[in-house]
């Protein structure tokens, strides 16, 4: 199981007058199981705007990104929808939890839709907020937490169904030392049992293994490491 | 999908495990989980569920006196009355029609960051709109049954003076009655339904990486 993103560029358009920015400019690159890609960059390099198209959120303006066999331009809603719902973990970069829903209820709220077992999930979640460190903020609600505890629920919620193909976008931006060193621990625990691991990163991440590393500036790739670390 | 059981501990028992009964209701099968989400929504918006439900409430209400007035005063006499109604009931859909576009907006505007949410987790934009028409369904039905309920009580105790309305009300009659009810009830839900749901599928098109990005 694989992403290819073959050759992608994606121009928004600006919201006044007929200017058009392109975020993402002719980037190409395979994504495979079991491995771990670094997507660094500048602040406004399209690491963001990358991502959500890896993730089939986003539709690419030119090229074409291939989730496996599914072909995001020419697909669908609902294939691209069934794709990220199985084998996709997905972290924005913003803080997205529902200030009406405890923590445990954030988590799970997107399974609602899922052909998935409520039971065995809710088991999941605990034990998951439990390793993050957030074994006893489960019934708090959004407004009681930190931003880092906010985000570690958010990556809690990505990874609660087991993806295949872990995105995460900035994942440790508001965490201490301390608790990035945790997530990244996370993420690589997910690698090492076969998910293949993407994160972008504006600062440079201490990961233990070696990960692939494409360096965005301006929507471009401009370095391309292998197995960097 | 990978199996990374032996990573996570699992505690079924730890305090943090109750949830207040919102959506997790294991077992369910997935129409079940979007319609528990949809009655849950209700109470949770409670603004634009009130919105849906007076609109419902005011289209049944002059529906159903016109109506009535078409089915039980046939009496000359009653011709100036009849055309308030019509007139009343033809500005208050125009208006409605108006004002669902607003509410639509409105819909999808307080959802943006759930809508979000589901859609970067994998929901379809189908069982978006299943859930955004079973929501309204249940609002509007309520709200259309409770006009009717008001306007039948509003005649019965003579706040307005028809009467001829309930004269000599044999089962025939009676059916007939129950007959217009059912029927107001059918239009306004389906026109609550159908138009919300055409304007939120429109809307939803257009604004997907809005709704990802979860801006406000």
């Amino acid at each position: 199981m694989s992403i290819k993103v073959i050759e992608v560029t994606k121009t928004f358009a600006r919201q006044t007058g007929n200017e058009y920015v392109e975020a993402v400019r002719g980037v190409s690159l395979d994504i495979n199981e079991a491995s771990l890609t670094l997507v660094s960059g500048p602040t406004g390099s399209g690491k963001t705007t990358l991502l959500s198209m890896i993730a089939g959120i986003i539709k690419p303006t030119e090229g074409e990104v291939v989730l496996n066999t599914v072909h995001v331009t020419v697909s669908s809603d609902r294939s691209v929808s069934f794709f990220r719902e199985r084998f996709i973990g997905y972290i924005p970069q913003e803080i997205l939890l529902l200030h009406d829903l405890n923590i445990l209820e954030n988590v799970l709220f997107p399974n609602v839709f899922h052909k998935k077992p409520m039971k065995q999930l809710k088991q999941w979640a605990i034990g998951l907020l439990e390793r993050l460190g957030l074994p006893d903020k489960t019934t708090c609600f959004p407004f009681e937490l930190s931003g880092g505890e906010k985000r570690k629920a958010m990556i809690a919620r990505a990874l609660v169904a087991s993806p295949s193909f872990i995105i995460a976008d900035e994942p440790v931006s508001e965490l201490d030392q301390e608790s990035s060193g945790e997530i990244l621990e996370l993420l690589e625990e997910h690698k090492k049992n076969g998910a293949a691991v993407v994160v972008a990163s504006h600062t440079s991440l201490s990961f233990s293994m070696p990960c692939d590393i494409y360096h965005l500036d301006h929507g471009r790739i401009v370095d391309y490491r292998k197995g960097g670390l | 999908m990978v199996e990374v059981t032996g990573s996570n501990p699992v505690s079924p028992k730890s305090p943090g495990s109750t949830c207040r009964g919102f959506i997790l209701q294991a077992g369910f099968s997935v129409f079940g989980n979007i319609l528990w989400l949809a009655l849950t929504n209700i109470r949770r918006k409670r603004v634009s569920s009130l919105l849906y439900f007076i609109l419902a409430f005011v289209i049944s209400q002059s529906l159903f006196l016109v109506s009535l007035s078409t089915a039980f005063l046939r009496i000359p006499e009653f011709n100036n009355i009849k055309k308030l109604f019509y007139t009343v009931t033809i500005t208050f859909i125009i208006l409605s029609v108006l004002i669902l576009g607003v509410l639509s907006y409105l819909f999808l505007n307080t959802r943006r960051k759930e809508l979000g949410i589901l859609r970067i987790c994998g929901v379809r934009k189908s069982d978006l709109l299943m859930s955004a028409a079973l929501e309204i369904f249940f609002i509007s039905l309520a709200g259309a049954v409770s006009g009717i309920i008001c306007v039948v009580c509003i005649v019965l105790f003579k706040v307005i003076y028809l009467p001829l309305f309930f004269q000599n009300l044999t089962y025939p009659r009676l059916l007939m009655l129950v007959g217009i009810s059912g029927q107001t009830v059918f239009a306004v839900v389906i026109l609550e339904v159908t138009y919300s749901l055409i304007l939120i599928s429109l809307l939803l098109r257009n604004d997907i990486n809005g709704l990802v990005r979860g801006s406000p």
